[in-house]
Formats: C-alpha cells, structure tokens, sequence
C-alpha cells in the first residue's frame, strides 16, 4: 500500500528543514527525506551529535531549527535516497536497501549545493579533497589534517575554513587564492549597508589567518597536485609569475559552489543560467515554484544564497504549496510571502557583489588533464570528439563516454560544458549539461525488479 | 592524514576494512575513517589508481566500497556502525558464479 | 551556400553509412544534422549485429539482413582503418532466451517459418536446451525457467557508440562534411538539383537523401511521399561495469566489451516521448534476473528510452522518390545491423553508377512505400 502524502520535502538542510516546519504548521501532510543520517544538510551536519561549546551564533539557530524539526514529529525519512520521481508524484525511495514509494501532491527539492567541480592536473590523487570535504569531516567525525594542510581556491567557504580549522588547533601550509588579481568588484552601498554583520565576518576571517602568519599566495594559477600513489607535492605560479614547488601530504581545494540540479533537470525543469554566479539552477517564480507544476525548488539548490536565506525560501515554497492546495487563507499567505520577500532581499543583498568577486577563473585547460574521474575521460579527448562532428554535450558524452560513470555527469558537467563550448565557439548557457536520467541513485537489478508490478 | 581531536574516540566500537580491525567512531561518516588511514579507499577499476573519498557528501562516488552483504555503497554516506564490516574495490566487480 | 553531389539530412547511423559509402565512391557528400538533444535513434540502442529471427513474412528482408551480416567483416575492418576508432566488433553468434517451453515453442516455430519462406538462406539458427546452452555461456548460472535458447552463428555486436563516431570521423577524413546543429526546414529544387533550406543557409546539391530518422515523415511530404512511419519507445538499462562474464549476445541482454551489460526489451507507443518509466525498468529487470539471477547484486546506472523509426509492417523503407529523381527516402529499424549494406549496397544505388538511373527502385522495389497502398501525396 503506497503512503500518500501532500507534500515530499527532498533535503534535509536549512530549506528543507524551514519548509518542513511552515508546511506541517499550515496543516500539511509532510514527509521528509534526506541521504544523511541526521537532519542539518550540509552546513548543519551532526548538529546534534556535536559540542555545542564550539557554536557560533548561526550553529545554535541551525540546532534551534532542528530541535523544533524533532519536536514536531514530522514525518521524517533520514539515510534515504529518492531515485526516481515520476509525475503524479510517484516518488521512488530507497533505505537500507528497502523500497519504498510515496504518492505526493507536491514535491520540494531542498537539494543545497555542491562544491564547483574544478579540475586541475592531480586532482585526483589521495591527498586531495575539496575544501567541503574538510568542514564535513570536522563536523561530522570531530577531525583535522595532522599535517599542516594546503588550502587552494577562491570564496568565503576557504576562508572559514581556514579560521575553523585554527581555532580547532589545525595547522595550516598556505593559502592560495585562486580569485583572478585585480578583481575590481565592490559592493553596491545599499548591498554593502544591509550585509555590513557579513561583511564584518568576513574580514575577521582574513584577520584570523593573517595574525597567524600563514603565508598567502594571491592570484595563484597553474597548480599541479604530484605524487606517486598519493599527494607528495604541489607546484604553483602567483600573480607575480613567480614559481613554487612545495612539499605537501594534503591539498584542500574550494572554486566555490553551485546548485545542486541533478533532480530538477531530470524531471524537466527549466534550467537557467545565472552569469554572475557561473551556474544553472532551475527557474522559479516567486513561490519556489519551477516549469514542472507542483514541483518546488528551495535552499541553495535554487541559487547560491546560504543558510538564512535558504530558510526563507523554504517557508516561501512552504506557502506556495499551501497555495496549490488551498490550505490557509489566502491574504494571509500573501500577507507572509511579501514580508518574507522583504527578508530574503534584505539577505541576498551581498550576492551578486560575492559571486562577481568569486567568480572562478577560467584558467586554459591542457588536453591531458583528466575531466571525467569516473571514466578518466581528457580535455583533449573532449575537444577531439567536437572536432569529430559531436556538436553538444550530450553527444561529447555519446563520443566519449564522459558523464557514464557511477556519478553520471556530476563531478564532469560544468567542466565538461566549458570545454565543449569553447570549442563550439559558443557559451555554457546555450550549451548546457549532460541530460540526466534516472535512477537518481544507483539501485541494483534485483531492488527494481522487486516493485510492485501495477500491470 | 586525519586526526581526531580528542586524543581517544568518545565512543569507539570496532569495525572491520578488508577483514582488519579498527577502531571508529559510532555514527560517524564510513569514509572519514579511511581518512584516518591514509585516504586510500579504493583502485579505480579502468586504471587501478588509488583514489580517496574527495568530496564526503555523496556526488563525486569516489568512496565506493563493497558491505558486508555483497552491495556497493559510497562510505561518506555510509554510518559506521559497530561489528561492520567492509572491503575496498579495486578493478571491475566480478559477477558471483555459484 | 555550400555545393555538393549529395546532401544527406540526418547524420544518425543510416545518414552517415550512406554518406560513407557515397564517400568511398568518390562523391561529394554534405550532411546536415540537428541539435544535441534531439531524438537520435544512433544513441539508445543494444548494438547487436542481428540476423536471428528477422523477416518473418519478408523474405526479401531476410535477405537482405543477411547481406548485410555478411558484409560486416570488411565494412568493419575498413572502417576502423580509416577512422583510427576501435568499434569493439564481435561475431560470435547471438542467442534468444526461453524462459518456459511455450516461449521455446514459439522460437522454434518462427526459426521453421523462416526457413520456410527463404529456403536458400543458410541454415544457421538452431534451437538448443539448456544444457547445450550452459555450454555456451561456461561460468554463468542461469535461471530456473530457462529452458534454453535461438542460437544463431551469424549473429554479433558492437560497440554502437563508437560505431556511429567513426562512421562521422571517417565522413570527415573521405573530404565529407558535417553540418550540426541546422535542422533542416524546407527541400525545394534548385540550381544544381535540389536546395537543402536549413537553419544556417541552404545546401544546392544534385541528389538529396532523407535519413532524418522519425523526421522523416515531415520532410518526405516536401518531396510528394507519404512514409507512414511511427515512433516506437525502446528503453534501455545499463549497469556498471563488470569483469567479463557473458560471453555471447543476447537480443535484448549483452555485455558490452567495456563490462557494462545493457539490456532494452521494451516496445512501447507512446508518441514522441523517450522518456525512461519505473513501470519498464521494473519488467525489463525482473526478466534479466529471471535469465541471468547474478544480476540481481549488479547496479543500475542509467536507464534511457529512444524511438525506433517503424513502418506499419516494422521493416525498411527505401524509396526514389518518383516526383523529384535524385530525391531519396531511407528509413529503417535495426539501424546497426544494416549499416553495412546501408553503406555498401544502398549506397551504390544511390550513386547510380553500377546500375542504370531508375533501376533504384527495381533493386528496392519490395522496401518501397508503395506496399503500404497509401494514397501519393500531391507535390
């Protein structure tokens, strides 16, 4: 017997969360299902598992959410990978090796965001992870590097990482800031006045780092990871085209972060291209609404905004599913998006200032660098299959088999849509990414062969 | 290449890689505790290269390994939890023949 | 505006096997192709290289599956030549599993009728038992209900990808060119002939042909033909790769030559749409585990869906257009199998060289439209 519920909530974090709480409070029938074990996303991750002496302000609104998540009992399904949606909703659901299928009204994908996948020659050596990887595994397995660690790239996250990683008792080797020198990209006034707490924070970053006398490399490019089975070495040019050869047993790397679209653009949705921010993410109207109807996007993983924000969005799309099933009054509901529109504008005013800043550097990219980790596909094997008449990604990936492996077109898309536009002489918006098909997950033969046969 | 902070794991139970005992941390992250061990977690089965678990969040599948019962999973996802047990991969996986 | 002896609209496997052989005859040939995600046939399909089975109630389909299966050898060795692509080509035989005696029954019965209606053609398709078929698949245990299988020597595979990239690499080395991303709108007559309107400009050539798979349809109307063809879905999974394991193809479940196993035993009419469903993945699932029960552990990667091209009866349509001489039709199902006699047979009647102007529709006359007694549209 199918469960049915009237709105399915993919994603744990801050959106998801938010989402969860305001649609359960307007009487909705809510199910939510994440791939982690415990509820926080990934800014939030082991929130609860976690000393709380070590919070900062945002930590403890993060536990707060949660806590009130927890005390609620809203329908919650943690460890669990949605693989399949079809439309109706028929969400298909996969724990601990079980299969599950849940009929809903509406869908949210409360997704977040993922690292930039930012290929460089050795990036696939032990010894080199991204940056997120680090704050996960701080969170989540109280640890640190032994060895002083590298850290290479471009954004806030590396920058609090860095302080994080300190304050913890961490040693750091350098900071390479990747960001493009002379990046002339300020703040509007208005944005500057409304984020001044972000931007107070983000300069103590950079304070914290300098007074511990880590050394700093500006305009960093060319950085080769290089070792014999593991990380032993790094190489580097800076902005004053000097060279570096350094000893190194760990390289953390972070080109900033980009919507996680996987889902949305499985089920269809509109896919725009945000210049600012260098990525896609599904189009949304002013509920969290995307192109598919009753499918809502939330969080991160509708644009690049952080926590707060993503809170928010996920009580807008909370009341834009309230909205679709005529739950609540109507100018009540209309009442609370407009001032929680008022709130997300108030928090999103830094963005595009940030995301200019960060923007990444499109350093060349040499042919024998490896694009595709799963199918250890090159650029220059990508750039031959243009020349060889494949006029798109898709058909890069026919030529190619870039995008095949387990984690299908994730980790290879953006560079991969890079590589195949300049060839093309076209741009990453009109280009776009691998088409993405189910399952979502991986399952095995036997799991889907087990369905129910509906005839 | 990866310490805990605390001297001892606060809960520590025993776990097994490739029919060795570790020490782990109950709940923690599968993948976090080859970090502990050197990063390694696999061979790359095109090209039999080490790879580690580069991203912990579940997107970049580096971080395979084969559970007890013969299924694939992606340790960053993965729980420890006390008695596992797991093996590394390394080349294509072999079709049972029984 | 470009000029040239044959346009060819479509560059899936059938636009680019003629355009190859067209090549190899020292013509100048232009192919025009759509966009990335358009419906490509060329991309979902098993890649087997089939004999076992086809042309029931056809003979003249039998026949010519058969001529093509022959011509594979060469066809494949001098394309790997001239594109430096390894097409991962194996002629082995092929199998069609019988899961139940009824299923057994029915095999043996088409395999009788068909030698029936083409005694000439050999006689290499058998019907085995299990045990013999356990022999042929040495290390793999099959499913309880498998009471054995069609087993045809002349059947094979390939990679279907790297098929079709080296049929368009070589398109490029022979001096042919490929137009991507300009769908074509309109065929008029023109200076040299005809006049290819596309998207990015025209293309003036003395011969077209249409090879634009389910597109078709629109596009033969332009040249006064009614090609009644249909979409059908086909959907496909694929696993993650294994070590080697199933040594011999079967329709509808093989292992490719980098470990993946494939599997699309789905017909489904549902318009346009290629769209992958639970409701297939779960049936095509449970009866490669009932066949090969070791599946069960393997992990799905991906599934897809593609349309085949049908005509009302499933079998080629080949036609020069009557109306409009040098105006040419090509449309199929089993596009990988007849790649070879596409490139080779159709190719030279395209040309006209070995055959008197005209004579295309006598060597095709069994695979024109006109079987389908649909009423000529006007030009």
């Amino acid at each position: 017997m199918t469960k049915s519920v009237e709105l399915l909530i993919v994603g744990a974090g801050p959106a998801g969360l938010s989402a969860a709480v305001r649609a359960h409070e307007l009487g909705m029938r809510v199910l939510l299902a994440d791939d982690q074990p415990a509820p926080g996303g990934q800014i939030w991750r082991a929130i609860e598992r976690r000393a709380t002496k070590h919070f900062d302000a945002e930590d403890r609104k993060g536990l707060e959410l949660v806590r009130r998540f927890r005390s609620l009992a809203i329908d919650y399904s943690p460890s669990t990978e949605v693989w399949q949606i079809e439309p109706g909703f028929q969400v298909f659901l996969r724990s601990s090796g079980t299969l599950s299928k849940v009929q809903a009204n509406a869908v949210l994908l409360a997704c977040g965001a993922m690292e930039r996948p930012a290929p460089f020659p050795g990036w696939t050596l032990p010894g080199v992870i991204t940056v997120g990887a680090g704050q996960i595994m701080l969170k989540s397995a109280n640890q640190i590097p032994q060895e002083p660690v590298w850290i290479a790239g471009s954004g806030p996250l590396a920058l609090l990482y860095a302080t994080q990683l300190l304050k913890a008792g961490g040693r750091i080797a350098g900071m390479l800031d990747t960001t493009p020198p002379n990046r002339n990209v300020w703040p509007t006034p208005a944005a500057a006045l409304s984020a001044t707490s972000d931007i107070l924070r983000g300069l103590g970053w950079l304070k914290t780092i300098r007074r511990a006398g880590i050394p700093i490399f500006r305009g960093v490019h060319d950085l080769r990871a290089e070792g014999d089975e593991k990380l032993s070495r790094i190489t580097f040019v800076d902005a004053d085209n000097k060279h570096y050869a350094e000893d190194a047993r760990l390289l953390m790397i972070h080109e900033g972060v980009v919507p996680r679209g996987h889902i949305a653009s499985a089920l269809g949705s509109e896919m725009v291209w945000n210049d600012d921010a260098a990525s896609f993410a599904p189009k949304i109207d002013a509920w969290g609404e995307t192109s598919v109807a009753g499918l809502f996007v939330a969080g991160d993983g509708a644009g690049i905004a952080g926590a707060a924000a993503a809170c928010v969005s996920g009580k807008v799309a909370a009341l834009g599913v309230a909205q679709m099933l005529n739950k609540g009054r109507k100018e009540d509901i209309q009442a609370e998006r407009q001032r929680l529109a008022k709130e997300w504008n108030r928090l999103v005013a830094l963005r595009s200032f940030l995301d200019r800043r960060y923007r990444p550097a499109s350093a060349p990219i040499d042919d024998d660098m490896m694009v595709c980790r799963c199918e250890n596909v090159t650029a220059g094997e990508l750039r031959d299959a243009v020349r060889g008449g494949a006029a798109g990604v898709n058909q890069v990936k026919a030529y190619t088999r870039c995008g095949m492996g387990p984690c299908q077109g994730r980790q290879c898309g953006y560079p991969a849509a890079r590589i195949v536009s300049e060839q093309l002489n076209s741009t990453v918006a009109e280009t776009g990414l691998f088409r993405v098909r189910p399952p979502y997950r991986p399952i095995t033969m036997g799991e889907l062969a087990s369905i129910e046969d509906e005839g | 290449m990866f310490r805990k902070l605390q001297p001892d794991i606060s809960r520590p139970v025993a776990i097994r890689i490739d029919g060795v005992a570790h020490d782990a941390e109950d709940g923690e992250p599968l993948a976090a505790v080859f970090h502990r061990l050197g990063g390694e977690v696999r061979k790359h089965p095109l090209t039999d290269e080490p790879r580690t678990a580069y991203c912990m969040m579940g997107v970049c599948f580096e971080c395979l390994v084969t559970l007890e019962d013969g299924s694939t999973a992606q340790a960053c996802l993965t729980p420890v939890k006390s008695g596992m047990s797991v093996t590394r991969q390394a080349g294509m996986k072999v079709v049972a023949h029984d | 505006m470009d000029s040239t002896d044959v346009a060819i609209v479509g560059g899936g496997l059938v636009g680019a096997a003629i355009a190859y052989g067209l090549l190899l005859r020292d013509r100048r040939v232009i192919v025009i192709d759509a966009g990335d995600t358009d419906f490509r046939a060329a991309t979902a399909n098993l890649g087997l290289v089939w004999v076992n089975g086809k042309g029931r109630r056809f003979p003249a389909y039998q026949r010519w599956t058969r001529r093509s299966a022959i011509l594979w050898r060469d066809f494949q060795a001098d394309l790997q030549k001239i594109s430096s692509v390894t097409l991962e080509y194996r002629q082995q035989g092929g199998l069609k599993y019988c899961l139940g005696d009824d299923e057994l029954r029915q095999q043996a019965d088409n395999v009788a009728a068909l030698r029936t209606e083409a005694p000439d053609l050999p006689d290499d398709t058998s019907i085995i038992d299990r045990a013999e078929l356990e022999r042929h698949l040495p290390g793999v245990r099959l499913g309880q209900r498998v009471v054995g299988a069609a087993l045809c020597t002349a059947d094979g595979d390939v990679n279907p990808l790297r098929l079709w990239r080296a049929l368009r690499i070589a398109i490029m080395r022979l001096g042919g060119s490929i137009q991507t991303n300009n769908p074509v709108e309109r065929i008029s007559s023109g200076p040299d002939g005809y006049a290819v309107h596309a998207r990015n400009g025209t293309v003036h050539a003395g011969k077209v042909v249409l090879a634009a798979g389910i597109n078709n349809r629109a596009l033969a109307e332009q040249i006064g033909l009614t090609i009644p063809i249909r979409p059908e879905r086909g959907q496909i999974l694929v696993t993650e790769r294994l070590a080697p394991y199933l040594g011999l193809p079967g329709n509808g479940l093989r292992q490719t030559v980098n470990g993946t196993i494939m599997i699309g035993t789905s017909k489904e009419k549902v318009g346009e749409d290629n769209s992958a469903t639970i409701k297939q993945a779960r049936r095509m699932a449970a009866r490669a585990v009932e066949i090969l029960p070791a599946l069960a552990q393997v992990r799905l990667a991906r599934q897809w869906g593609g349309l085949r091209v049908l005509s009302p009866d499933g079998f080629p349509i080949y036609v020069h257009a009557p109306e409009m001489p040098g105006c040419f039709v090509a449309t199929c199902h089993s596009g990988v199998t007849l790649t070879a006699a596409h490139a080779v047979d159709l190719a030279s009647a395209i040309d006209g060289k070995e055959h008197a102007p005209g004579q295309f529709s006598n060597i095709f006359n069994s695979f024109s439209e006109r079987r389908f007694n649909v009423p000529q549209a006007s030009a």
